[in-house]
């Protein structure tokens, strides 16, 4: 088991770096760079620049380098935990980011878990009593879910908010608590506004989950393994929770290290509909002014978070199936 | 079996594997009488019920057809497809067109009675009213002059498909007038008739993407899972590599880095390879999952025993055995493609305006205030849901069809 | 010797797509303590099915249309319960379920659940019927280990299933089943799906735990090699009925019906010459949604009276002094029975050059039952 995380440890390193090489050239591939946008963007609304302004802060941002040099500047430094300063900003990458991913990383875990709760009960008891009204109403929402955009549940969420309870409800706080000192009270005021991305990311994935169980868990009821509990006296109920329910429950748990980034990803979108102080709009601004190291920044980060939630599922696959961690707890 | 003692075992049932036809019992619903009672002529076995033969095809077909919801789903998407091709015809108006008297018009409700008495289907005309102080428009309906709606009427001009000009159009008001049946947007275009163009693009951009998704992946797939070995780890690497890329992001970085000054149509096909780049790896899983699994298919073996050329072996056993997954993978990545679009161009990456879909149309929804005044606006995003559901009906219905082994 | 568990008139009907099918058309059989009835058919005949409904196992599409299943108590009088008014998954069919009647499936590996060791799977019957602490479930499950002859209990009780081999997990599976002492234990397939080797093991294994504890047995099979090894009595089901039944001597040694007579024809005889091909029972057992009238083998029977067999209802049982049952015609209404039967008609099942349908005894399987 230690040799397998440690042999994934080991691929997910040479990954980092392909990935880090691929986010590098993306960020680069519109022609030009964050300089000729801003230039571009200054022009538009009627200031312009001297030359020798740009040719020094190209100079000073070290845009003039070549693109190899200017990557390898960028890896080391962060590797030393130096992650540049953005140029949009005008602040260091690390402090940008650091409370945003925070609170990203806070609304999708809330969204995993009200998923996992809402998911398993119906999940089975659609799967027990299927074709019961319960089944159809689940598997209707659930289906709906899954092909409602997550922005577009957002929108048409605040939209009703907004038109029938007169709440608006975009941010992560009201005005006065914004910057405010921690509190009883602000923690309230977060909560308030943090139950919107919550719902609108939990909807989302609570649709596929559902289905999931449900057709895990009908795989299950038919195997002779069931018939066998029964056989010993058991009351159905018991049966169904103990023994079929467990293994319709071991794909999924595997997903759990998977699923989180998923939803950082979904809540990007999201974020950006909902005016929120996330990972989403900065990482859309950021990208759409070529600012290289505050969107490198973010996107290498959701693409650790990503292979570390890979990892994580695929040990807790192996930890929960006896069948896979007795065998050496290889893939 | 070897023993030494007989063992006469009693014939169990025998399932045939990979057929390329199968035999299949005919029921023999209601009466419920077979072939029971023996013939006079009394020689030979009788009794034996009626075996018919049927394609797997076939039979998938039939199976599909069961399932009533991807049934229903099937012909809604083919009406949506059969009215984004002749999109220009169907609308009652041209989408681009601007009225500037009809600026934020609500939609005109079709109505059946009018003055208490029942009426051909018509809409009430809207007068627009400017408030001096707060600028803000305000519609009346005239309610005394009904507008009767009428097939094949003559219209704003359009160009069929780049070709064809005319102007007869599918519905439209007596007399030629504009009529906005999902209202009208900011620039007082109609908006039915811009969702209508929108599914243009936005149905045909997953079709195109999924199809290129489909080319690499079975590439790329296929040798990964047909030779196995070193070639199958390499690959594989690069897939995991890949796939730990999170996907929305790429999506964005690859959105935002089309150039702004390309054409319209090159931007469309950007959009598409985008798409596709990010799509080919759950085919190309997909494919190299069956390839393992079927290569150690003992019929596969014994085909191969028997003398059968490799490609002939590809061709004629294992193709026909995942063509079937495949074709549910391809209809389930649709869906989100269409997603991935419209999320995009939402985010005014990728199409923008004057070309239209859904996405784009979206763009118009982004200002809460806005949304709250003309709710008409989020009108695609019911399009978008209902093409989404449709296409993940009948991949579902499809994939129920495919299992051979239900019911 | 008395009954255990009588089965009379059992009729199932099982819910299709297409259309209602008569599963069971009317079982009639009984088990003893102490002996080991062996309930003989083709896939599709209803031994399975009537193994399931003794213990309120029918899938939900079946249903009960008929019949009474007895089960007398062991010890002392009282009246019998009769198991098929009992609410399906009650709480009177629970404690009868593992304590009283138990069962063995037929494939181990699916059988078991593959995330709980076996000992947990062992010991849950003995904590449903029983209060014991988990010390002393743990005991008795390394006892009934021990019964059943699994090497080193200790270190097996905390192996899952994956890690045994098919013939170890199917004695877990009979020690599962015994662990509470059950009255009946039902045996469905329990060695088809292990190797021929571990057949006889387990064959032999049952027949000695049976020996010890004095349980009745009621074994389901397609392999008459099984049936020649172990078994006491015999029923052989076609199409949802039991056409013959007697004890295993004797059902080998004159095998009164036609189907009866054919499958034991169907035996490979060692010695028979190279080029005889082997006999076999013409046509296949009918779909469950064909329906046939009268006898269900006549279509099949080289012996069918026309006019009798292929009309009205099922021929009715006949019971003989030796104990035996045959539902035929041929011994009905004054007729001899099979073999003036055989006299009267020459060509036989149809198995060209073995030639006569042979009446003389048939070689014994391994020697120890015929």
């Amino acid at each position: 088991m230690i040799v397998y995380i440690l042999r994934r440890l080991v691929v997910m390193a040479f990954t980092l770096v392909f990935v880090s090489m691929i986010t590098f050239i993306i960020i680069q591939l519109p022609p030009g760079d964050y300089l000729t946008t801003k230039i571009a963007n200054l022009a538009m609304t009627g200031e312009a620049a001297s030359m020798d302004q740009i040719e020094s802060l190209r100079t000073q941002y070290g845009l003039d380098k070549p693109l190899p040099v200017q990557y390898g500047k960028w890896i080391w430094s962060a590797l030393h935990g130096d992650l540049g300063v953005s140029f949009l900003k005008d602040q260091p990458v690390k402090q940008l980011i650091w409370s945003r991913l925070g609170y990203t990383t806070l609304i999708a875990a809330l969204a995993m878990l009200a998923a996992w709760v809402i998911a398993l009960p119906i999940g089975v008891y659609a799967a027990v009593r299927q074709y019961g009204v319960v089944d159809y109403i689940a598997t209707f929402f659930g289906l709906v879910g899954m092909a409602t955009p997550a922005f577009l549940l957002a929108l048409m969420l605040l939209f009703v908010a907004n038109r029938y309870w007169g709440l608006s409800l975009g941010g992560l706080y009201d005005v006065e608590y914004m910057n405010a000192p921690w509190s009883m009270a602000k923690l309230l005021n977060l909560l308030k506004h943090l139950w919107l991305p919550v719902l609108v990311l939990c909807i989302g994935a609570v649709g596929g989950m559902i289905r999931t169980v449900r057709a895990n868990l009908l795989d299950q009821l038919d195997l002779p393994y069931v018939d066998t509990a029964r056989a010993k006296g058991m009351a159905e109920w018991q049966v169904i929770l103990k023994y079929p329910t467990r293994l319709a429950i071991n794909p999924l748990i595997s997903t759990i290290g998977w699923m989180l980034p998923q939803l950082i990803s979904a809540s990007i979108i999201v974020d950006v509909v909902l005016s929120l102080p996330t990972t989403g709009p900065l990482l859309l601004e950021s990208l759409m002014a070529q600012d290289m190291y505050l969107a490198g920044a973010l996107v290498m980060m959701l693409a650790i978070l990503t292979m570390v939630g890979t990892l994580v599922s695929d040990i807790l696959l192996a930890w929960t199936d006896p069948r896979i961690r007795f065998e050496g707890g290889s893939r | 079996m070897s023993s030494a003692s007989p063992q006469p075992a009693l014939p169990p049932d025998e399932t045939l594997p990979g057929d390329i036809e199968s035999t299949v019992l005919l029921p023999h619903p209601g009466s419920g009488v077979g072939l029971g009672p023996e013939k006079p002529e009394g020689n030979g076995p009788v009794g034996e019920t009626e075996l018919a033969r049927i394609t797997p095809r076939r039979l998938m077909w039939l199976k599909f057809r069961d399932h009533r919801v991807a049934y229903c789903s099937l012909w809604l998407l083919g009406l949506f497809y059969l009215v984004a091709i002749f999109c220009e015809f169907v609308s009652p108006a041209n989408p681009w067109h601007r009225d500037a008297g009809k600026r934020f018009a609500p939609p005109q409700r079709v109505r059946f009675v009018h003055n208490g008495k029942l009426h051909r289907p018509f809409v009430y005309p809207l007068v627009q009213h400017v408030n001096p102080e707060t600028r803000r428009l305000s519609y009346d309906l005239q309610t005394n002059t009904p507008l009767s709606l009428n097939l094949f009427v003559r219209g704003q001009e359009y160009t069929m498909w780049g070709v064809w000009r005319s102007n007869l159009h599918l519905v439209g008001v007596e007399g030629g007038q504009p009529v906005f049946l999902l209202g009208a947007d900011r620039l007082g275009r109609d908006l039915f008739s811009r969702i209508l163009y929108g599914s243009r693009i936005s149905l045909s951009i997953g079709l195109v993407g999924v199809f290129l998704s489909l080319i690499l992946g079975v590439l790329i797939g296929g040798i990964s899972g047909y030779y196995g070995g070193w070639v199958d780890g390499l690959i594989q690497r690069l897939i995991d590599m890949l796939r730990s890329f999170p996907t929305i992001p790429l999506w964005l970085a690859l959105s935002a880095a089309i150039p702004a000054t390309v054409g319209d149509l090159t931007v469309y096909f950007f959009m598409t390879i985008i798409l596709a780049l990010i799509g080919w790896t759950g085919l190309a899983r997909v494919v190299r999952g069956k390839f393992l699994a079927l290569r150690e298919e003992d019929y596969v073996l014994s085909a191969r025993v028997a003398g059968v050329k490799e490609l002939t072996i590809i061709r004629k056993h294992l193709v026909p055995a995942f063509a079937s997954h495949l074709i549910v993978s391809v209809t389930l990545a649709i869906p989100g493609m269409i997603l991935a679009e419209t999320s995009l161009s939402f985010l005014r990456l990728g199409l923008r305006p004057p070309t239209i879909s859904w996405g784009v149309l979206l763009q118009d929804a982004q200002n809460l205030t806005s949304l709250t005044m003309h709710p008409w606006l989020l009108t695609p995003a019911i399009f978008v849901i209902v093409a989404v559901l449709a296409y993940n009906f009948v991949g579902d219905g499809l994939r129920d069809a495919a299992d051979p082994y239900r019911n | 010797m008395a009954d255990l568990l009588r089965i009379e008139n059992l009729r199932v009907n099982l819910d299709l797509r297409e259309g209602t099918v008569s599963a069971l058309r009317g079982v009639n059989l009984s088990a003893q303590a102490g002996r080991i009835l062996a309930v003989v058919g083709e896939s599709g005949c209803g031994k399975s099915m009537t193994a399931k409904a003794i213990l309120g196992l029918l899938p939900s599409r079946a249903q009960l249309k008929g019949g009474r299943m007895l089960l007398y108590p062991s010890r002392g009088g009282g009246a019998p319960v009769d198991i098929a008014t009992l609410p399906r998954n009650g709480r009177a069919l629970r404690s009868i379920r593992g304590r009283r009647i138990s069962m063995i499936f037929q494939e181990p590996m699916a059988s078991f659940s593959p995330v709980h060791t076996i000992g947990e799977q062992i010991g849950e019957v003995l904590r449903l019927h029983e209060n014991l602490s988990r010390a002393e479930v743990r005991r008795r499950v390394l006892e009934i280990m021990q019964m059943v002859a699994i090497p080193m209990p200790e270190r097996r009780i905390d192996a899952y299933p994956h890690q045994l081999s098919g013939g170890l997990r199917q004695r877990a599976m009979i020690a599962m089943a015994l662990i509470c002492r059950p009255e009946l234990v039902i045996a469905d397939e329990p060695t088809t799906a292990l190797d021929v080797t571990v057949q006889g093991q387990i064959l032999t294994l049952l027949r000695d735990l049976q020996q010890r504890l004095g349980m009745a047995i009621i074994l389901i099979t397609h392999d008459l090699g099984v049936v020649a090894q172990v078994a006491d009595d015999v029923a052989v089901m076609y199409l949802g009925r039991v056409v013959e039944s007697n004890s295993v001597g004797e059902i080998f040694r004159e095998p009164r019906h036609p189907y009866t007579r054919g499958m034991m024809d169907a035996v490979p005889h060692l010695g028979a010459g190279n080029h005889q091909r082997l006999a076999s029972i013409p046509g296949s057992v009918p779909g469950a949604l064909t329906q046939v009238a009268g006898c269900g083998f006549h279509p099949r029977c080289p012996f069918r009276i026309p006019g009798v067999c292929d009309r009205g209802a099922p021929p009715p049982e006949k019971h003989f002094e030796d104990g035996g049952m045959v539902a035929c015609h041929l011994y009905l209404e004054g007729r001899a029975g099979f073999d003036a039967a055989v006299g009267q008609s020459a060509q036989l099942f149809s198995s060209p050059g073995i030639g006569e349908f042979s009446t003389s005894p048939l070689p014994s399987a391994k020697g120890e039952k015929a």
